[in-house]
């Protein structure tokens, strides 16, 4: 007894710290919600709300956290608040997602059919069945949208407009696949034979599959069907259909098959032929002709409304609405081994256009009229940058960020909230800060460096990350390339110009024997940056010598011991440590007259004879600028990363003579500063 | 909520650095500095393991003996070929930063795409949203969707228990260890190594043992928290050795106890209360500049306050 008092003495304290740390904790990270303004802010032109609306309660449920759902989401919000109904003021919206499960989505009706909310909205054809299944007794008003065909979903929808339950109205919406075959044959003429694979168990596949059958009926084209039961089945199927030479594949609105549709593409790839969909927004796809789920999701939120203001369900209708939108993706031609090609016309009609240049996305066109490049966005956005050192990067980073949000016309404490968290070099602090900006429920993440962009995309599935000082986002696990990212993670990245500086290394100095460089291994950007130089430094045929340090106290002894090796220049890589500890590079370098090419604006000043500056403080203000897009509306997973490809060319004259080398005129003319005489 | 169980989900993982900082530090009294490059070796390790396919529990067990390597190579440099206990272990730590470059390849390795220990266990919480349906516990029951068991949590609260776990059984093997005939001795070599030479014992193969123990479990941490953050990093070492004996004393402090066992719950306790209380004031919207100043006050904290108590007691009852 006493063995147990002492080893409760002597734990108590330490729990005890804990429990009130923990409390403490969790007291300041309660999500705090929106308070209601005492007073409509006048500026977003919602103000005009007629007095007569009451405070609502709205429950959003929609079955997964898939683009196109959040697509339609948006859609709804955006339409209700345009209608009076802005969230946090009039509006009490809570939304739930069944995380893909069908159980949870039943779970969640039950909940959501007890009669705390005036109005449910549904999204998806899953949740509209269990919705009207637990609501058949209560009666709860209920509207759906994002859904195929409601006539066929067992829930006692007719085909009349008025044939619906008293208590429910909604938009169906079926996929325009009998016009997206149609437009495969206005890409290639001689189109004779399409493969598809399905999954028979989905009753919206189904529909598109008939509807499939029906066009290329008419059209003369051979329809050839594979049937996956799973998304494990998927390659399979399709690589039988392309074994019966088939010269496109084709996507119905079948969810298993979307689920495994990069295995579609690359087998599609293979075999060089193109896959099209009519489901908008699948990443290497021909092009996809699909409904404009944010559009569908508008006229939802506009009906949503008209229930709220009082009227009558039973006296609406329900109705069938399919805005296009057009993907058309030119970079996929490359695949394809016959000739494929988009009409103009087509190009000129599509939303989305993606070639070499990056993606091209029309506006979207519901924007209110009011809202100009310059307006404020709708709220005020908390916006969180986090950083793992401290270093001048990370300040000029910071100085772009700010830049780049300013010159988007958006102001900090007017349009968003800005605040800056340092990890001071702690990798676990690191992780603290990440959890600590989203507790705080940050509307965005600005990450500078690498490990931040990692940490961040690591923990945030949601919110928003852009990211900065990043030499190659490939390789961080974010991004596969500039397009296919991280869904809700973007942002501009950078590298030194190596390429660019050759020509100039030529003109400088025309007869080099040898050229030397130091680079950091330890930094991921360095090295990325020291292997594209070395590639293009191997183009030009001169040797290069290279040197790898890892801190700053080492760097004057392997100047020196570069400089001892007949070099005629030092082509300085860019990385941290360069930066930080250049004037230990320029002056052995100096005494032994050999001039440095650097990447960094910083180091003109300090004694390099060229820099060719692509720096932080330009990543930092594109970042800005693809953080301000976001802000107004796009989605990150729409705005592919950003390189950084503007250049700034700087020479020191005072140096050049120093090193004993001449600077030819027309470089002097060309360079954007000029130090010295 | 994220950030709490973020905040204690590392703090159980760097109690295993605690542990290895409580090993050399207090039981061997041997200033090893090894546990910077250690660290790193064990996340590097199960890294690179991780991302060629291996089995993430194998991969985090190579990594253990990695570590357990690099401190043997510390013990051996400081016993047999004498050199100052606090310089072997920086040699080792220096050399061990090319080694885990070596080791990755890069200074940076992403495992996104891995399959690590944690995220079977998100996987093993998936399996069982059925059952907590099936039990009537689903999300938004209450109401309060933010604080009760929302979903998404369900992964991190997985991950949590995992770890906990780990931490429970690698505890109560030390207390088990401790109280063999090779603990008693080991913990005796810290104590008076003069004393113990003369019982027979060879004290530069316990020190060079513990030694190996202690940069093991380091390693171990390391190996957990690469898998936690989803990235390994060259850099992610440095400055450990300082956080680990910060727990230790945090944990000293709370206990008030110098008995293995309780020690040993200090460190957990100490681990778990120092990134606590480094959530909070990040939380608090301190300066970012001031992050680590406030860090050392929490330190300066637990060091001094055991003393005040004590002092403050003695003047409030002046006849004992």
């Amino acid at each position: 007894m006493s063995k147990l008092s002492t080893i409760v003495r002597h734990l108590a304290p330490g729990l005890a710290a804990i429990f009130l740390a923990a409390c403490v904790l969790l007291l300041s990270d309660m999500p705090r919600k929106p308070r209601t303004e005492s007073q409509p802010s006048t500026g977003n032109g919602f103000g005009d709300a007629t007095p007569t609306k009451k405070p609502v309660r709205v429950a959003l449920l929609q079955m997964a956290s898939q683009p196109i759902l959040e697509d339609g989401a948006a859609g709804v919000i955006s339409a209700l608040a345009e209608h009076g109904y802005v969230e946090g003021q009039l509006l009490t919206l809570n939304r739930f997602n069944a995380a893909g499960d069908m159980a949870t989505a039943n779970a969640m009706a039950q909940e959501l059919s007890g009669g705390r909310y005036d109005l449910v909205v549904t999204l998806s054809t899953p949740c509209l069945q269990a919705m009207a299944n637990a609501n058949k007794k209560s009666g709860v008003p209920h509207v759906f949208g994002m859904v195929s065909d409601p006539s066929i979903a067992g829930v006692g929808i007719g085909a009349g407009p008025l044939d619906h339950p008293p208590h429910m109205v909604g938009i169906g919406t079926l996929p325009p696949a009998d016009r997206s075959i149609e437009m495969a044959r206005e890409v290639f003429p001689k189109l004779s034979r399409i493969g598809v694979v399905w999954n028979p168990a989905e009753v919206n596949s189904e529909i598109a599959t008939k509807a499939a059958r029906e066009m290329c009926r008419k059209l003369k084209i051979e329809l050839l069907e594979a049937n996956a039961e799973n998304t494990a089945a998927v390659r399979e199927a399709a690589a039988s259909l392309i074994d019966r030479q088939v010269e496109a594949l084709w996507v119905g609105g079948d969810v298993t098959v979307l689920g495994a549709i990069d295995v579609v593409i690359k087998a599609a790839r293979q075999a060089k032929i193109p896959v099209f969909t009519c489901i908008p927004g699948n990443k290497g796809t021909l092009f996809d002709l699909g409904a404009n789920y944010y559009e569908v999701g508008r006229t939802v939120g506009l009906l949503a409304s008209k229930v709220l203001d009082g009227e009558a369900i039973n006296k609406l209708s329900w109705e069938r609405a399919v805005p296009p939108k057009l993907f058309v993706n030119k970079l996929a031609l490359e695949h394809i081994s016959r000739d494929w090609s988009f009409p103009q016309k087509l190009v000129a009609a599509a939303d989305v256009v993606i070639d070499a240049q990056g993606v091209h996305e029309k506006p979207r066109a519901a924007v209110p009229a009011k809202s100009t490049a310059n307006a404020a966005p709708a709220k005020k956005w908390k916006l969180r940058l986090l950083a793992y050192v401290n270093s001048v990067e990370t300040e000029e980073s910071e100085q772009g960020l700010l830049a780049g949000l300013k010159d988007a016309g958006l102001l900090p404490d007017r349009d968003f909230e800005w605040k800056v968290a340092n990890a001071q070099g702690d990798i676990a602090t690191l992780q603290s800060l990440v959890d600590s900006a989203l507790g705080e429920q940050a509307d965005m993440l600005l990450t500078i460096s690498t490990q931040t962009l990692q940490a961040a995309s690591r923990r945030s599935k949601q919110t928003p990350v852009v990211f900065t000082m990043v030499a190659n986002p490939f390789t961080t696990g974010a991004a596969t390339s500039e397009t296919e990212h991280l869904p809700n993670v973007t942002g501009a990245y950078g590298a030194q110009d190596s390429e660019g500086m050759m020509p100039i290394l030529k003109q400088v100095i025309p007869n080099a024997k040898r050229y030397g460089t130091l680079f950091s291994p330890t930094e991921v950007n360095s090295v990325s940056n020291h292997q594209v130089l070395e590639a293009a430094i191997k183009k030009t045929g001169v040797p290069l010598v290279s040197i790898g340090v890892s801190t700053s106290a080492e760097v004057p002894d392997a100047t020196q011991s570069l400089c001892s090796q007949e070099i005629d220049a030092i082509c300085l890589t860019n990385s941290n440590l360069a930066i930080s500890s250049f004037p230990s590079v320029a002056l052995p370098a100096k005494r032994s007259k050999i001039p440095i090419f650097g990447f960094a604006g910083s180091m003109s000043k300090q004694g390099a004879v060229v820099v060719l500056a692509r720096d932080y403080f330009d990543m930092g203000h594109s970042a800005g600028g693809i953080a301000a897009r976001v802000i107004r509306g796009e989605l990150p997973a729409s705005i592919p990363l950003s390189p950084v490809k503007k250049n700034r060319l700087f020479v020191n004259l005072d140096a050049a003579r120093e090193c004993g080398v001449a600077i030819p005129p027309e470089l002097v003319k060309a360079a954007d500063v000029v130090i010295g005489k | 909520m994220t950030l709490l169980i973020g905040s204690l989900t590392m703090g159980l993982i760097l109690a295993l650095l605690a542990f290895g900082v409580l090993i050399s530090f207090r039981i061997l009294a041997f200033r090893d500095l090894t546990a910077d490059g250690s660290l790193t070796l064990g996340g590097s390790v199960a890294a690179a393991l991780l991302v060629s396919g291996w089995n993430p529990w194998a991969a985090t067990f190579v990594a253990v003996l990695s570590g357990a390597l690099a401190g043997a190579t510390t013990g051996v440099l400081a016993m047999k070929c004498k050199i100052n206990g606090l310089l072997a272990g920086i040699l080792v730590m220096t050399a061990l930063y090319s080694v885990n470059l070596r080791v990755m390849g890069k200074s940076n390795v992403p495992l996104m795409e891995s399959r690590t220990i944690l995220s079977s266990a998100e996987q093993l919480a998936d399996a069982s949203t059925h059952w907590r349906i099936w039990i009537g516990l689903w999300p938004g029951q209450f109401g309060y969707e933010d604080v009760f068991l929302p979903l998404a949590l369900d992964h991190d609260m997985s991950v949590i228990g995992l770890v906990l776990l780990m931490i429970a059984a690698v505890g109560v093997g030390m207390v088990a260890f401790f109280r063999t005939n090779l603990g008693l001795a080991m913990r005796a070599t810290g104590d008076n190594p003069d004393m113990i030479r003369a019982l027979g014992v060879d004290v530069d193969w316990m020190t060079t043992l513990g030694l190996a123990i202690a940069n093991g479990l380091t390693a171990f941490a390391g190996a957990l928290l690469v898998q936690y953050q989803g990235f390994a990093d060259v850099q992610m070492g440095i400055g450990m050795v300082v956080l680990g004996f910060a727990s230790v004393i945090i944990g000293e402090t709370l206990v008030g106890s110098r008995i293995v066992g309780f020690l040993i719950c200090g460190a957990v306790m100490g681990s778990v209360l120092f990134r606590l209380l480094v959530a909070i004031a990040l939380r608090w919207g301190l300066n970012p500049n001031d992050l680590k100043l406030v860090t050392a006050v929490f330190v300066l904290a637990a060091l001094v306050t055991p003393d005040l108590w004590k002092a403050a007691r003695k003047q409030l009852s002046p006849a004992r």
